[in-house]
């Protein structure tokens, strides 16, 4: 995780850096104020992040490093401390794997192509595709269990939308 | 007050409004049980429904949901070992050796009732301290207000989450992004891009949504990769009849444990940013450290679930008293709840006992009839949501991510909402995965516009001259209080570690 948050608050400075002088003075459209210009509001916010940002870069920097037998971590001064080093030697414990990434993307993948689908096609046609094409992307085989749940759901949640709440689905 | 309080049992006792706290019990009951999802992710999939009801009964109806969820997250602790929510995982530490040794009906009884009291007790303490705590925060300016929430939002940042910093920035980019849409002052569009569709601001349903619900369906589905979704659950209740009964001797001897549990749990709730899980561990704690029999804790002792539930629940409605007092909400579940408010058009926090007062006591009567049902749907229920817990990931996960879909695109602006809602689970994602607490960004995001007119006012008040707090003592506690905690949590973990390591040797030693 130390490197992943130092990372992260590299990754934050900039971001806080880029708000505060590009983002924010080019997407904020100035006019007559009696009190505080509408840039205020957000660069106090963005410039939190930077103060913490720092702050998260400053706290993983000093952090001991991990040695690779795993349980040992040496400090600025060269003298050897034992840490807990699981995030750091044990993939099952580093919060995101490349395995456990490739599902994400895949799923997301997934998701955002049903959506434009959805988008294009209605949701009468494409929310039960949505719903088998991740079932079976997670395992499921039986269709027995895949017909009732692609077809339940979307049927009941568009009775209630368009007869109960009266509102228009795509 | 007795007109306003007359007019509420009339507008509570309807078919209507009985009906959908029924029904919302019986869905966060649900939700709750099934593990992995939790009664904050139901909220958000069910706001957008609730959008043409009318504010009590969408009120009641949510608050319903946010029982029955911190209800039925002990069935599948108890059942399965599996808690529905994190607040349930110490019942498992003696829930699931209960149903081990058979006596699993006996031990969601004992998990039911020390629900339903602590979440009694709690909505009683809510009634009798929101409407006292909302006059004296009548009194407070946006001086005062603006310091309230500098100090609430550095808290929950602070123990939140494992990193104090990644906290704060959780909680500042919430802030942040409640600022796109129109100032406040001037009316010009502020960090829209030319989205016409960001005028109004980012719709809150597509970031709670996002972030909450789909990005935890996303974490679900990598956390099973290597085939784990279309295992079956198994759970091992023997049905042992002569163990099922819990006979009034046994519940009596409960009944300590259980008040002292609520009373952790109210204490704990009432602080924004603790949660129900540190109620549970505290209580669970202390039950034990009471107990005749400490050794039998973690063998399925009946204290410790009672203990774990009786807190866990009684955090529900406390949570809610800094909402009604001064708007200020210290959970998830509640930053939702406020978003309904929001939604309907009214302003949680004093005011409301002034402008809607016959509103506020509908609620705090729907909640006490919630607590009712609560009690009424586990016991008719009970062995139907034991089997519900069965039901295969593969199953739950696909339906979640449509109703994601729906959701978003009924409240949250169309299919703008819902390409909005994809990017706030993509962010929620990777902010579950490093530890940057979403309760601190969505807290942070829901207080946005007040903190943002706030902070104006009081700086136009106080001239921007830090000199002029003087006359604001009420600010200057809180401000202090901010900065101990910044200075406390960031020297915490900014200290050289080998300091740290020798602070931890002498403690350790003395």
């Amino acid at each position: 995780m130390r490197k992943a948050d130092l990372i992260g608050g590299i990754g934050f400075v900039i971001f806080a850096l880029l708000m505060i002088l590009r983002i924010i003075p080019g997407e904020t459209e100035s006019g007559t104020t009696y009190g505080l210009s509408p840039y205020f509001y957000p660069t106090v916010m963005s410039a939190g992040i930077l103060i913490c940002g720092i702050g998260l870069v400053w706290q993983n920097w000093r952090q001991p490093r991990p040695h690779n037998n795993g349980d040992q971590a040496v400090n600025e001064a060269g003298h050897e401390i034992e840490i807990d080093t699981d995030m750091e030697t044990n993939p099952e414990a580093a919060p995101l794997t490349a395995s456990q990434l490739m599902m994400f993307l895949i799923a997301m993948a997934v998701i955002v192509t049903s959506v434009w689908l959805i988008q294009r096609f209605g949701i009468v046609v494409f929310a039960p595709v949505l719903i088998a094409a991740l079932m079976i992307f997670l395992g499921e085989r039986d269709w027995r269990v895949i017909l009732p749940t692609m077809l339940l759901p979307v049927g009941i949640v568009y009775l209630i939308v368009t007869h109960v709440l009266q509102s228009p689905l795509p | 007050m007795i007109d306003a309080f007359t007019g509420a049992i009339a507008d509570v006792f309807t078919v209507t409004v009985i009906a959908y706290i029924f029904l919302g019990v019986t869905i966060g009951y649900l939700v709750g049980a099934l593990p992995g999802m939790n009664r904050a992710t139901a909220i958000a999939l069910l706001l957008p429904f609730t959008a043409s009801m009318a504010p009590l009964v969408a009120l009641s109806f949510l608050i319903g949901v946010n029982k029955g969820g911190a209800a039925g997250s002990a069935v599948s602790a108890i059942l399965i070992n599996v808690p529905g929510e994190p607040s349930s995982v110490v019942t498992t530490l003696d829930g699931y050796p209960m149903t081990q040794k058979g006596q699993a009906q006996k031990a969601l009884k004992i998990g039911l009732i020390a629900s339903v009291f602590g979440d009694i007790t709690s909505t009683v303490v809510l009634i009798l301290l929101a409407q006292p705590l909302a006059k004296i925060a009548i009194g407070t300016g946006p001086v005062e207000l603006t310091a309230i929430l500098i100090f609430a939002i550095t808290f929950i940042a602070a123990v939140s989450g494992k990193s104090f910093f990644k906290g704060l920035i959780a909680g500042f980019l919430g802030l942040l992004l409640a600022s796109c849409g129109l100032d406040i002052e001037t009316g010009l569009p502020r960090l829209t891009f030319g989205y016409i569709e960001l005028y109004d601001g980012i719709p809150l349903l597509a970031v709670a949504i996002g972030t909450l619900a789909l990005s935890e369906v996303l974490v679900q589905i990598d956390r099973g990769w290597r085939g784990g979704y279309a295992q079956k659950r198994n759970t091992q209740d023997t049905g042992n009849a002569a163990d099922a009964t819990l006979p009034w001797v046994e519940l009596r001897r409960l009944l300590p444990t259980m008040s002292r549990s609520s009373l952790v749990g109210i204490v704990v709730g009432i602080i924004p940013g603790l949660g129900a899980t540190l109620a549970s561990f505290l209580s669970y704690t202390w039950a034990r450290r009471l107990s005749d029999h400490p050794a039998l804790f973690g063998q399925g002792a009946p204290e410790g679930v009672a203990a774990s539930e009786a807190a866990d629940n009684a955090s529900v409605p406390a949570t809610l008293v800094p909402v009604f007092a001064i708007g200020l909400p210290g959970s998830l579940a509640t930053a939702l709840l406020m978003g309904a408010f929001l939604m309907h058009g009214l302003t949680p926090g004093p005011f409301l006992f002034r402008d809607d007062a016959a509103l506020v006591y509908g609620i705090f009567i729907g909640m006490m009839l919630a607590s009712l049902v609560l009690l009424l749907v586990g016991v008719v229920g009970q062995r139907f949501f034991a089997r519900v817990i069965l039901v295969r990931d593969t199953v739950i996960l696909p339906v979640i991510v449509f109703l994601c879909v729906i959701g978003a695109y009924l409240e949250g602006g169309g299919m703008f909402g819902v390409y909005l809602m994809l990017v706030f689970a993509f962010v929620g994602y990777f902010m579950k995965k490093y530890d940057y607490s979403f309760v601190t960004f969505l807290v942070g995001f829901v207080l946005g516009p007040m903190a943002e007119l706030s902070l104006r006012q009081a700086m136009i008040l106080t001239d921007g001259r830090a000199a002029s707090l003087l006359d604001h003592p009420v600010a200057i506690v809180f401000l202090i209080a901010a900065v101990v905690s910044v200075w406390r949590f960031s020297s915490m973990q900014l200290l050289d570690p080998n300091k740290l390591q020798r602070r931890q040797h002498n403690e350790n030693t003395n």
